[in-house]
């Protein structure tokens, strides 16, 4: 109950903007159609299959409730930054069951928490993990979600411009530690392995 | 370079095109979309964007009034998001029986405007004391654990206030040491959450 007065044509859902109204339905479901499956990808790539699957479903009702304040040439964006809050939460919820667990006695339970997929490539993927969450969380958006600076702002909720100075920061980073492989410099070999390097 | 680097980040990705997913016209995530539909709709966001009028409705219950003196802060919260930190329990009082409570329409900048607000897991029931270990303080504390101390049976029915079950999750505000009901607090629903983090930052 969000309050002992609602207005009165608000629990029946017919008011504009209401469960029923039929314009709010169908916007809904416009952006459900290009939300979906990135979404899916999103929490995937971040918490294991079935958390990925039980945030999902808090961030399409968050997108139910806020329907007539979510950005229309940035819904998905939005939609990620709810889910990068829903995911933190269900962070700190598995984290209070763990310790429950651990004060209980028995054995942990091993969280099982989707990372990257990194072992075809181990040099990248070193330099990679050797990068701040902050700077790896950056670059996933801009490089996994295929996310501009702007949009990668209203993810992270600050402003474009702060974006692109972390993002450049965490290129250059990431290209130091590259560069500091060893000799044969496996990590570079990996880019020229699939012809994407351009020296 | 940038495309580059960009390009070889994504074979990291451990969601490849290969990798399938759901498409949204399956039926089971139509059935989802309509699971998702069917739920109430609030206006605490009113479609409009014209501010829901904030309407003083008293009601009877056996609780604490709604504080919603802005500018008295008696923990001067900055929005950050500090470790909550060993020491006493915080007490909080739940409200004394027979006060003439009255309550605002829900809206997030009210919410805004509390001086404390924290996410905690009922760890312990003991009478009429509740212990809270905090998970999350979005404003105002740094205490470790919460003591909810007081409160009735009638406040459930009279306020829509919580009753409290050990092991699950609440989401709290308060003012002058005081719980604040009527939306302002209450079982650690996603919506609610969402409201706390829109108000406070995650």
């Amino acid at each position: 109950m969000r309050s002992v007065h609602h207005q009165s044509d608000q629990g029946s859902g017919r008011a504009a903007g209401g469960q029923f109204d039929p314009d709010r339905r169908q916007r809904f479901e416009e952006i459900y159609a290009i939300v979906y499956e990135p979404l899916q990808r999103y929490l995937r790539r971040r918490a294991s299959f079935d958390d990925a699957d039980e945030v999902l479903d808090d961030v399409l009702l968050v997108l139910w409730q806020r329907l007539p304040s979510v950005p229309a040439a940035d819904c998905l964006p939005w939609c990620y930054g709810v889910a990068r809050k829903a995911l933190a939460n269900r962070r700190r919820s598995n984290a209070r069951r763990q310790r429950l667990v651990e004060r209980l006695g028995t054995q942990p339970v091993q969280l099982p928490i989707v990372d990257v997929g990194l072992d075809d490539y181990p040099a990248l993927a070193s330099a990679f993990r050797q990068l701040a969450e902050s700077d790896r969380e950056v670059l996933r958006l801009w490089a996994w979600e295929g996310l501009e600076p702007r949009e990668i702002a209203t993810v992270l909720g600050t402003s474009p411009n702060a974006i692109s100075l972390r993002l450049t920061k965490a290129r250059k980073k990431l290209t130091r530690l590259l560069d500091r492989q060893n000799p044969d410099d496996a990590g570079h070999k990996e880019l020229e392995d699939t012809g994407e390097h351009q020296s | 370079m940038s495309e580059e680097l960009r390009n070889s980040l994504k074979r990291l990705d451990p969601m490849q095109s290969a990798v399938s997913t759901e498409s949204p016209t399956t039926e089971s995530s139509r059935h989802r979309m309509e699971r998702v539909m069917s739920t109430t709709t609030h206006l605490a966001n009113p479609p409009t964007g014209v501010q829901t009028p904030k309407r003083w409705v008293p009601v009877l219950a056996s609780v604490v009034v709604v504080a919603v003196a802005v500018g008295v802060f008696v923990f001067a919260g900055n929005g950050t998001d500090p470790a909550p930190v060993a020491g006493p329990p915080l007490e909080l009082s739940l409200g004394d029986s027979n006060v003439l409570a009255s309550c605002i329409i829900f809206d997030v900048a009210i919410l805004r405007d509390m001086p404390m607000a924290f996410e905690g897991t009922v760890t312990a029931i003991d009478g009429a004391r509740g212990t809270l270990t905090v998970d999350h303080w979005y404003k105002g504390g740094e205490a470790a654990e919460v003591a909810l101390t007081g409160g009735s049976a009638d406040m459930v029915s009279l306020i829509g206030a919580f009753p409290l079950e050990v092991g699950s999750s609440y989401l709290v505000t308060a003012t002058d040491g005081n719980v604040n009901f009527c939306g302002y607090s209450g079982p650690a629903t996603p919506e609610l959450r969402g409201y706390f983090e829109e108000a406070f930052g995650a």
